[in-house]
Parts: structure tokens; C-alpha cells; sequence
């Protein structure tokens, strides 16, 4: 039974992205929403990227530097190591993961109230597809701008990193830095900023799809926004093994 | 015009609407009336295109809603105006904008004149203070005129309204009723109200169609109304309230 019910959300899924991907009614007004909800979900959200980026940054750092116990080790890896593992993973996984809390549940919650106020039902009548209408800026603004906030979480993250290890004094900022230009392979970015765009379109198009097939009242809003943060995260991390695997 | 013919719709296995046939007339306040539960609503989502029969026909000026593609029902959309029990207006945009938006999405109309209509239409509702104000500034009531005016920009050819009262003070619901009454006969719009309020039954009732279990258990008129015998429930639904007690006919 749970299962017939995943298959049956997952298709009711797939139907509204098709209803989502369709030319829109006024290309104007369209590019008019896409810039602010650009702006409300991504510009919004540089504050707490950089701030836990610096922190994620700082901790990587510390840890390394804990287990650096050889004198064989030289004393660029702690930049080295804390730059892979910035790119590889954690800016855009761990911020992906943070984006489906705040963003997420944003989205949810604002397209919940429209379905259960009627806002939904009354674009409906008037002709617009209120699907495309709704939806598709807010997953073009979070696909574009997630790349955007990866780059600031993996300078961020490498600044607190640098920092504490000014800050202890336990590497020369030199070596620090020199860690950071060594061995550097583009791709990698590349291959973080792959992973930043499909999350962009997870977190956006499956938060909308709690938010826009709302049934009740207020407490089933609040019900959608919480179900589409856990079911994000998880679809976060699910995709996080499919696509390193796809793409190392 | 929309006639309905042997309409049946149900969910899951609860039969909501049994058979329904009834006529809404152009340039008249076309009432359905019934207690809670009677499918009133689901009649009303059936016209409007929300909800799709399980049979029967809905015929708005002889085109037949129930058979048309999503393209054809876009089109239809746009000779709609609908007003919603809690109006449905878009909290993201000033009453203004609200107005203009389906004139925005499906006029070709310029920048002025989209002004000027937005202008017209808020004056016709006795809203035009209100034209940058957003809706959770406004009254319950002032966010129904609003609503109204969002509703004719286009010059809909159907209005149709769910519970417009619905929230009022008496005054107030006069008001609503009056507004509706002078636009419907105005512009000769074929207006489809759902309501259970026995002020706008006997005050705007030019056609009512009462529904009891899904099925039309009486059709008349708001002279007709107070007079009829026939429908014991419908009687029940009018004399339900304490002021009209005393008018029910002693006979029954």
C-alpha cells in the first residue's frame, strides 16, 4: 500500500512538471517573477550560506589538523584537504541540505496557502496555467542561482578555514594558501556546480509539489511544508551517491 | 445561457449530484440555494469547469463545457468571472494589480488603457481608494468588491459567485447583493450565485434553484418562494430562521 502510494505521488509528480515545462502565457511577466523570486530565494538566502559555509569551513580545518600526526604529511595538505572536500562535498551538498529547510519549506508553505485561500483555483478559472505560472520561476531562479551560492559556500568555507589556522597558529597562511592552489583540477568545480543545478531542481520543484497539491487547512500547509524538507533532504542525499558516481 | 442536463457527479463511491437539470438565464441573479452538504459547491465547480461530471451536459450559450479540451476550457475561462467565498485575491498584489492581472495576461490593451479599466472597474464597485492597498489591508468586505471588480475586467459573459456573503454583517451583505444584482443586469451577464442566505434569496432571487441531497427538489422565483407548498425541506431551509417563523404557512 505505501508503495502504490509513492508510485501514485511520484506520478502525480511527473504530471505537474509536465504541466510546469510549458511555454508561459506572457514571457514578461514571467521574467518579472523569475528576477524576484531570485531575489527572495536566492539573494535571501546568501546570508546563512556564507555564515554556516565559514563555520563548515573553520571545523574541516580543525579536524584535519587534529589528525595530522605524521611529519611526512606536508603542511599544505590541511589547505589541500580542506579545499577538496569543500568542492566534493559539502558546498553543495550541506547547503543543498540547508536550502530544502529554509527554501523548501518556504515554497511549500507559500504555495500551500494559495491552494487552500483559493489564489490557486482563481488562476485556474481565469485561463493561466497557474502551475506553470507559479512554479516554473521559482525553479529557473533556484537553478541558476544555487551554482551561484556553491561558489560563495566553497570561498567561504575556504576563508574560515584559513582563518583558524591563522587563528591557532598552527599553519603559516602561506602554506594554507599554497594548499589550496595545489593539485587543483577544474573539473571539480565543475563537477560541484553540475551537482548545485540539480539540486536547485530538486529542492524547488519537489517543495512546489507538496505546496501545490495541499488538500485542508492550515495545519495540513504546515504538514506539506515539513514532509517536502524531510523528502528533499533525503532526495538530496540519494542523488548526492547517483551523481558522484555518475560524474567522478 | 447554461442549461444543465442530467447532470451526475460523485466521489469515490458517494453519489453527490443525482440528475440535475436547471437553466441559469442571461442578465438575471440565477440562485442556488440548499443546506450544507446538498452539493451546491460541487454543482458550482461543475459549471465553472473544476470539477468534471461523471455524465450529463452543461451547455454555456450552447457550447458543452464537459467536452472540451484543456484549450477549449482556457478559452471558456476567459468569459468567466468568478467570486470566490474568501475571494481569492492574490495577497502578493495590490488591488490594483489584482484587477489588471487577467488584463495583463490576456488583453492586448495598452498600459493606459488597462489603467483606465482597472480605474473604471474599481469606481463601478465604490473601490477606487483602495487602489494601492493590498488585501490584508482591506475589510472583509471591501476585499469582496475588490474581488468583483477583478472578476468583471474582462467583461465575463458568466459570473459565477460562491457564498458572497459568506462572512458579512447584514449591511454589508445587502451591499454585496445590490452590487451584484446592478452588474449582472448592466452588462446582461448570466450570474450563477451559490448562497444560503435568505436576505439574497428574497432580496436578489430572480431564478432559485433549490438542492436538497443532490437532486433539485424545487425551482421558482423570489415571489414564488415564500408561497410554495410543495417541498417540505425547502420549507424546513426558509423557516429555519427565528424572524420568518411566523410567516410559515400554518397548512403545513
Amino acid at each position: 500500500m505505501i508503495i502504490a502510494d509513492q508510485i501514485s505521488s511520484f506520478g502525480s509528480y511527473v504530471k505537474l512538471m509536465g504541466r510546469v515545462f510549458t511555454r508561459p502565457d506572457r514571457f514578461k511577466l514571467f521574467a518579472k517573477s523569475t528576477v524576484r523570486e531570485y531575489n527572495s530565494l536566492v539573494i535571501d538566502s546568501i546570508g546563512i550560506v556564507c555564515l554556516i559555509s565559514l563555520f563548515i569551513g573553520a571545523v574541516c580545518c580543525i579536524q584535519i589538523q587534529s589528525k595530522m600526526f605524521s611529519p611526512l604529511l606536508p603542511r599544505y595538505t590541511l589547505g589541500f584537504t580542506t579545499r577538496e572536500i569543500l568542492i566534493l562535498e559539502f558546498s553543495s551538498s550541506i547547503i543543498a541540505l540547508i536550502l530544502a529547510g529554509k527554501v523548501g519549506s518556504n515554497i511549500a508553505s507559500e504555495i500551500g496557502t494559495m491552494r487552500i485561500t483559493e489564489q490557486i483555483d482563481a488562476l485556474d478559472i481565469m485561463g493561466v496555467n497557474s502551475a506553470n505560472y507559479l512554479i516554473l520561476p521559482k525553479i529557473v531562479a533556484l537553478v541558476l542561482g544555487m551554482p551561484m551560492l556553491g561558489i560563495f559556500s566553497i570561498f567561504l568555507g575556504l576563508i574560515g578555514g584559513g582563518l583558524i589556522a591563522q587563528l591557532f597558529g598552527t599553519l603559516p597562511i602561506s602554506d594554507y594558501i599554497y594548499g589550496i592552489q595545489s593539485f587543483f583540477e577544474p573539473s571539480s568545480v565543475w563537477y560541484s556546480l553540475k551537482k548545485c543545478l540539480f539540486y536547485g531542481f530538486l529542492i524547488s520543484s519537489i517543495a512546489s509539489y507538496f505546496g501545490y497539491t495541499v488538500k485542508g487547512g492550515a495545519t495540513q500547509v504546515g504538514k506539506a511544508a515539513t514532509d517536502s524538507v524531510v523528502i528533499t533532504s533525503v532526495m538530496v542525499l540519494l542523488w548526492d551517491i547517483i551523481l558522484t558516481k555518475i560524474l567522478i | 445561457m447554461i442549461v444543465v442536463k442530467g447532470l451526475n457527479k460523485s466521489f469515490d463511491n458517494q453519489h453527490v449530484l443525482h440528475d440535475i437539470s436547471c437553466t441559469f438565464r442571461p442578465g438575471m441573479n440565477n440562485l442556488i440555494i440548499g443546506q450544507s452538504g446538498s452539493g451546491k459547491t460541487v454543482l458550482l465547480k461543475c459549471l465553472i469547469g473544476l470539477h468534471t461530471p461523471d455524465s450529463g451536459q452543461i451547455l454555456a450559450n450552447d457550447l458543452d463545457i464537459t467536452q472540451l479540451s484543456d484549450k477549449q476550457m482556457k478559452t471558456f475561462h476567459r468569459q468567466v468571472g468568478v467570486l470566490f467565498q474568501g475571494s481569492a485575491l492574490f495577497d502578493s498584489m495590490t488591488v490594483a494589480e489584482n484587477v489588471a492581472f487577467p488584463l495583463v495576461m490576456f488583453s492586448n490593451k495598452t498600459v493606459r488603457e488597462r489603467e483606465e479599466r482597472v480605474r473604471f472597474c474599481l469606481d463601478r464597485v465604490g473601490m477606487s481608494q483602495a487602489h494601492d492597498k493590498f488585501p490584508n489591508e482591506l475589510s472583509g468586505g471591501m476585499q469582496k468588491r475588490a474581488a468583483i471588480a477583478r472578476a468583471i475586467a474582462m467583461n465575463p459573459k458568466f459570473l459565477f459567485c460562491d457564498e458572497p456573503n459568506s462572512g458579512l454583517d447584514p449591511q454589508r451583505s445587502i451591499l454585496i447583493d445590490q452590487l451584484l444584482d446592478d452588474i449582472t443586469k448592466e452588462y446582461n451577464i448570466t450570474t450563477v450565485i451559490n448562497t444560503h442566505d435568505m436576505n439574497s434569496v428574497l432580496g436578489i432571487g430572480d431564478t432559485i434553484t433549490f438542492l436538497s441531497k443532490g437532486r433539485v427538489e424545487w425551482v421558482g422565483t423570489k415571489n414564488e418562494i415564500l408561497k410554495q407548498k410543495e417541498s417540505p425541506t425547502l420549507q424546513d431551509f426558509i423557516y429555519a430562521s427565528p424572524i420568518l417563523q411566523s410567516f410559515r404557512p400554518k397548512t403545513v
